[in-house]
């Protein structure tokens, strides 16, 4: 039995379709399986194609597959848009009516009537995905029990006929299966471990590990595809004592977030590429204002209104530069679901610790992302608080005091003896207006010391991942998502004799220098997959270490897939087999 | 601010105090030469706001201008940019989120003064913007009432679909009371949206507005006048339309005029006009529907999914009747002066 499966469900929008996915995912995540998946969503409301792919594995993944074991389509258009991806020795199950171009010999056909049983034999067109899921039962052993558990649950609110229906529908097309679809092929579903694990989403973990933090008070305006962190915490946040507020613009969701922070409260905001744009400002005024706050940016194309429904790692730049002045932030990006709930959680350590703004950066891929989290992952609690003084009632409270710290206490308002004003405005150690050169100067680097203290802090150490040979001379930076398909290719260029080592920092501001430096030390060929145009990360390390990259930018609206990088990696080799005796300069 | 004058008349109106002349009364379709949002668009099934857009562009048609419009992000910009020849001869520029009134002003300026320098016919346009709830009644509010301030001619059209329902149903500032969205879910901590809508038409007259209109597609021969009053009488004028969604509301899709005809009936709809004589700042209100008998609300909330969680506590459902009889205080004097017999079915119109 095989130890990994990729499957792929396509169809219309409103179909199933995911919930077909959703529930392969539940039963995997009960037998302790690692899941990946990737969904597309259509720009349509309502209808339009879709798709969701499942990779389920005993080991650990960390991308959702490229080529596909299991194809299942509900439509023509379906199957003529994915069939090119299904392996040549892969399974595809389709409506009974899609025509096949051509038939490959190795390949299994099961063709079944999904419609026809669900409109005639149940009465329910809606129903269709439920008997797919019957006839997978069949054809993967999926646990019927299991399964009939997940509906009950789903459909015990909507009545007992509803129910019925889908109970029947799922005999129904297990019945068919049984009696119609002799297997001819080899696929199963994996074996899990004992071990059960969670299944969330990207923006589930981060709204997940945001409360783990202590944050008790979000401000939001709806974004795709950051929208479910809202949602999720629209639920749940006020079950823990905190409070959601939807504010009417993005501006204000940061303004708010500004005002619960101060008044001391952990709070968070999340948006989208155009969300940041109008928050821009603001960030600038939590940098001067030394003020805690967390910024979740979950990337789409763009520029502006651009591919709401499509991933992109576009906004790099925005984050590191957005704001006008020299304003201080901290940029962090997690690599995956569990990453989103650490790299949040800890993004709060950072805010509350060194009183700024840390955007914490994701994409629509990673944000829609379905993933197993190992259970004992997300028991965490917070690890550093704001500093706070004890002010005495006498004389006036500095709430800027130049400190070897580079923090300095805050008071809370309302409490006697530490009355103060932040500002954005420059300001002196009591808060007070001053545009004098001495000031100015020593407020900036007073702000500025922050990012060399966070980059030398505990907090922060081990914030890489580090991937592949040690030794090999070809090395990857990436950042993000796209440390998914980076770990393929570097396994996939392994077995054909390329050791490449690969370095995906989760802070990119300020960036861990020790680290990379080291990282530039050993490699002769830098490669920088990234899904920009302009290469932003690629430009972010020439720009600070003065090194050559070669850069690999893709803007299709899709995740990077491993060949692509594989392209890149064998394309550096050649490089340097043929110009190994050339110096090649290097810096930093 | 103004002075406030009801009409003593209730029902469709196609005079004004500021025209000298009624407007077209059309009542049917067909007599109308084509125009945009007929087809192509990849709107629901069900939407009101889809027919809404359609109705203004027609009764804009009979103007004989040439349309141009400023649209926001939303529903309205998401199902017709894939395919834009939908908006038949209508010239349309999409803007930002917040911007649409701020674009509609920038379209106004650039044609006045192509107009004054004679490279374009002078009155030969009319300038529109549309923009969803979310769009104006939240992140939009501050360019919209900035651009009524500002006195310039055109017309503002904003699609009311009660959420942000492109996005996947969030809650706005025009989602009415206990409404289930999935940023106001109904739980045992917080039961659906606790806030009630700001009056939009109201803000708007405060702001300077020469004409504001409710309207829905139901009665389109209502609509379709006021469309053309908006586009005759000079400065800006606001026109809030209801727009079903059967997608945000969990409604079926074939109880259009069911829904429709109940928010009017139950007046949590209403349907009136109010235009501002600059002379003596006086603003004239018309009610040009007022329901024979008025329908409890729970009828209305029964009809639509978003509100079945209210179902369980009776005493949201009396909020709610009360939130509407507080609104309605305000035709008060309207009903009286009208206390006479009714010709008409409240159909007629």
């Amino acid at each position: 039995m095989q130890s990994e499966l990729t499957l792929r469900i396509a169809g219309e929008s409103g179909e199933g379709v995911i919930t077909i996915g959703e529930t392969l995912c539940r039963i995997a995540a009960r037998e302790g399986l690692h899941i990946v998946t990737f969904r597309t969503f259509p720009a349509e409301i309502k209808g339009g194609a879709c798709m969701i792919q499942v990779r389920l594995s005993e080991k650990n993944i960390s991308y959702h597959g490229e080529k596909l074991d299991f194809l299942v389509c509900l439509n023509q258009e379906a199957l003529d848009e994915n069939l090119p991806d299904l392996k040549e020795h892969g399974v595809l199950l389709c409506e009974a009516e899609c025509d096949l171009a051509e038939e490959r010999p190795g390949r299994a056909v099961y063709k079944v009537p999904f419609e026809r049983i669900a409109t005639r034999e149940i009465g329910s067109r809606i129903s269709k995905n439920i008997v797919v899921l019957g006839t997978l039962c069949h054809l993967l052993g999926l646990p019927r029990k299991t399964i009939e558990g997940f509906l009950s649950e789903k459909f015990a609110r909507k009545g007992k006929t509803v129910l019925d229906h889908n109970l029947a529908a799922l005999q129904k097309g297990l019945d068919f299966a049984q009696r119609h679809l002799a297997k001819k092929d080899p696929y199963k579903f994996p074996n899990g471990s004992e071990q059960k694990k969670l299944l969330m989403t990207g923006n589930e973990a981060i709204a997940l590990g945001a409360t783990a933090a202590g944050m008790r008070y979000f401000f939001g305006y709806p974004i795709t595809p950051a929208s479910e962190i809202m949602e999720w915490l629209a639920v749940h946040l006020p079950q823990m004592g905190g409070k959601v507020l939807q504010t009417e613009d993005e501006i204000s969701a940061i303004c708010g977030v500004a005002g619960a922070s101060w008044a001391g409260g952990k709070a968070m905001t999340a948006t989208s590429g155009p969300g940041l744009s109008l928050m821009s400002e603001t960030i600038g005024l939590l940098s001067m204002a030394e003020i805690p706050a967390v910024i979740v940016d979950s990337q789409r194309g763009g520029p502006s209104t651009g591919m709401p429904t499509k991933t992109e790692q576009s906004d790099l730049f925005l984050a590191l530069y957005g704001s006008h002045g020299d304003t201080t932030r901290v940029v962090m990006a997690p690599t995956s679901v569990p990453d989103c709930f650490g790299v949040t959680a800890l993004a709060f350590d950072l805010a509350e610790k060194y009183q700024l703004p840390v955007i914490v950066l994701v994409d629509q891929a990673l944000s829609a992302r379905l993933e197993t989290v190992d259970p004992q992952l997300v028991e965490r609690l917070p690890a550093s608080s704001r500093l706070c003084a004890q002010p005495g009632a006498k004389g006036p409270f500095a709430r800027y005091q130049l400190t070897e710290s580079v923090v300095s206490p805050a008071a809370l308002p309302g409490t006697d003896g530490g009355e103060h004003m932040v500002t954005g405005m420059e300001h002196d150690e009591l808060g007070n207006f001053a545009c004098d050169e001495e000031t100015h100067t020593a407020m900036t680097v007073k702000r500025f010391r922050k990012l060399n203290a966070i980059e030398s802090d505990t907090l922060t150490q081990g914030l890489c991942t580090r991937l592949g040979d040690e030794n090999a001379e070809i090395g990857i930076v990436t950042w993000g998502s796209s440390a998914g398909p980076v770990e393929e290719a570097i396994a996939v260029a392994k077995s054909s004799g390329i050791s490449v080592q690969a370095i995906i920092p989760k802070i990119l501001n300020p960036l861990p220098h020790q680290e990379l430096k080291a990282f530039f030390g050993k490699v002769k060929r830098v490669i920088v997959p990234e899904l920009n145009f302009v290469g932003q990360l690629a430009s972010l390390l020439r720009s600070t270490y003065r090194i050559p990259t070669i850069g690999l930018t893709k803007v299709k609206g899709v995740p990077l897939e491993p060949r692509e990088i594989v392209g890149k990696i064998v394309e550096a080799a050649e490089t340097l087999n043929v110009r190994s005796m050339k110096r090649y300069g290097r810096a930093g | 601010m103004y002075r406030a004058l009801f009409n003593r008349h209730i029902g469709p109106n196609p005079h004004s105090l500021l025209l000298p002349e009624p407007v077209l009364d059309v009542g049917e379709y067909g007599a109308i030469p084509t125009t945009g949002l007929i087809s192509g668009h990849q709107g629901c099934v069900g939407c009101g706001m889809v027919t809404g857009t359609n109705q203004v562009l027609r009764a804009l048609k009979l103007t004989g201008k040439h349309v141009v419009a400023s649209i926001g992000t939303g529903c309205n910009e998401v199902i017709t940019t894939q395919n834009t020849s939908c908006w038949g001869n209508v010239s349309v520029d999409h803007n930002n989120f917040p911007n649409t009134a701020a674009t509609l002003s920038g379209n106004i300026a650039a044609l006045k003064s192509l107009a004054e320098a004679g490279l374009v016919t002078p009155d030969a346009f009319v300038n529109l913007g549309i923009a969803g709830d979310g769009g104006t009644y939240d992140i939009g509010l501050q360019a919209f009432l900035a651009w009524i301030a500002r006195g310039e001619n055109g017309i503002y059209v904003c699609l009311n679909n009660q959420a942000y329902m492109n996005t996947g149903i969030q809650g706005s500032g025009a989602t009415p009371y206990g409404t289930h969205t999935t940023t106001t879910p109904f739980g045992k901590v917080i039961q659906g949206n606790q806030r009630t809508p700001q009056y939009l038409l109201d803000l708007a007259l405060a702001a300077g507005a020469s004409y504001v209109a409710a309207a829905c597609p139901l009665l389109h021969r209502d609509l379709m006048i006021k469309a053309q009053k908006a586009a005759a009488i000079e400065g800006p004028c606001v026109l809030e339309i209801y727009s079903v969604c059967p997608e945000g509301w969990k409604s079926e899709t074939d109880v259009f005029h069911e829904i429709t005809g109940l928010a009017l009936e139950t007046r949590s709809w209403i349907l009136y006009e109010a235009e501002r004589e600059r002379k003596t700042n006086t603003v004239l209100f018309t009610l040009n529907y007022a329901p024979k008998k008025y329908a409890p609300i729970l009828e209305y909330l029964k009809l639509q999914e978003r509100f079945s969680g209210m179902m369980e506590f009776p005493e949201m459902v009396k909020r709610a009747q009360e939130i509407i009889e507080t609104r309605w205080s305000f035709w008060k004097p309207v009903i009286e002066a009208n206390s006479m017999e009714w010709k008409e079915g409240p159909r007629a119109i």
